[in-house]
């Protein structure tokens, strides 16, 4: 390491380094490949994440959830990102008044409509978020793909 | 109402207020399906009207689609909000509402 202190924030300390610290990742990834099929490491490795597999089915299956996780997280982000462009589309289009309202209880109900739409996507998103809490991830992705496909704003897309 | 909820276990009771909250949004849902009849009604009467078109050249598919999209979606938010609490229920019906007119919107926005 070089004792430079103005380089030694571009460059990566080793284990020597006083500052390393193992991550939690790390020491969980390793643990079964050091004692594959101990019952006591076994009986830790339940305690300390109750939703790892079982520790003998080897470091790249206790890897998974964690893996899997940030790929949702990241689907999340995204589709998180594609809702907000659809609030902006249907922002965009509840200004171009295409409902042509008949009476004066139409022109309230028209508002009301173009409220909506503007509030559909994030309705639909943070009721997606809220009620699948406790399901499957796969099950929160495909909920908000459906979102993703029933509130395209079309009047947006169409141009009209 | 209750008699036929209770006999499945993981449904909640529908008590006074779930039944206030189905019927006041059930009235919303009832008037964007009273628009979208009102259109498939004079829609083509408009276009009767209109020099060079006919009864056949107004967009029946969207028009029918449209009137089916509130009564649809309030069921399925009423199915969906069965095991849910008064609160979860009245937001599920919003949310409903919400796709309501998004696709209403955009059966207009077809029609053009």
């Amino acid at each position: 390491m070089t004792s430079d202190p103005e380089d030694e924030g571009l460059s990566w300390g080793d284990e020597k380094d006083p500052t390393y610290v193992e991550s939690s990742s790390q020491i969980r990834a390793d643990r079964p490949a050091v004692t594959p099929g101990a019952s006591a490491a076994e009986r830790r490795a339940a305690a300390e994440a109750r939703r790892a597999t079982a520790p003998t089915t080897g470091s790249a299956v206790d890897a998974g959830p964690v893996a899997t996780n940030s790929v949702v997280l990241v689907v999340l982000g995204l589709l998180g990102g594609i809702y907000l462009l659809y609030t902006v589309g249907w922002f965009i289009s509840a200004q171009r008044n295409i409902a042509l309202p008949v009476n004066a209880f139409d022109v309230v109900m028209t508002y009301v409509r173009e409220g909506l739409s503007v509030a559909a996507p994030a309705l639909w998103f943070g009721c997606t978020l809220l009620f699948t809490r406790h399901s499957k991830p796969l099950l929160r992705v495909l909920w908000l793909v459906l979102g993703a496909l029933v509130l395209i704003p079309l009047p947006f897309v169409l141009g009209v | 109402m209750s008699a036929s909820t209770t006999n499945t276990a993981p449904t909640r009771r529908f008590g006074r207020s779930s039944i206030a909250v189905a019927i006041v949004f059930g009235l919303v849902y009832a008037y964007y399906l009273f628009d979208a009849i009102r259109s498939t009604v004079v829609l083509p009467a408009a276009y009767e009207n209109a020099v060079g078109l006919t009864v056949a050249d107004a967009p029946w598919t969207l028009l029918i689609i449209a009137d089916l999209i509130p009564v649809v979606i309030y069921v399925v938010a009423f199915v969906l909000g069965r095991r849910r609490n008064v609160l979860g229920r009245a937001l599920i019906f919003l949310a409903g509402l919400g796709v309501v007119a998004t696709l209403t919107l955009s059966t207009i926005a077809l029609s053009y």
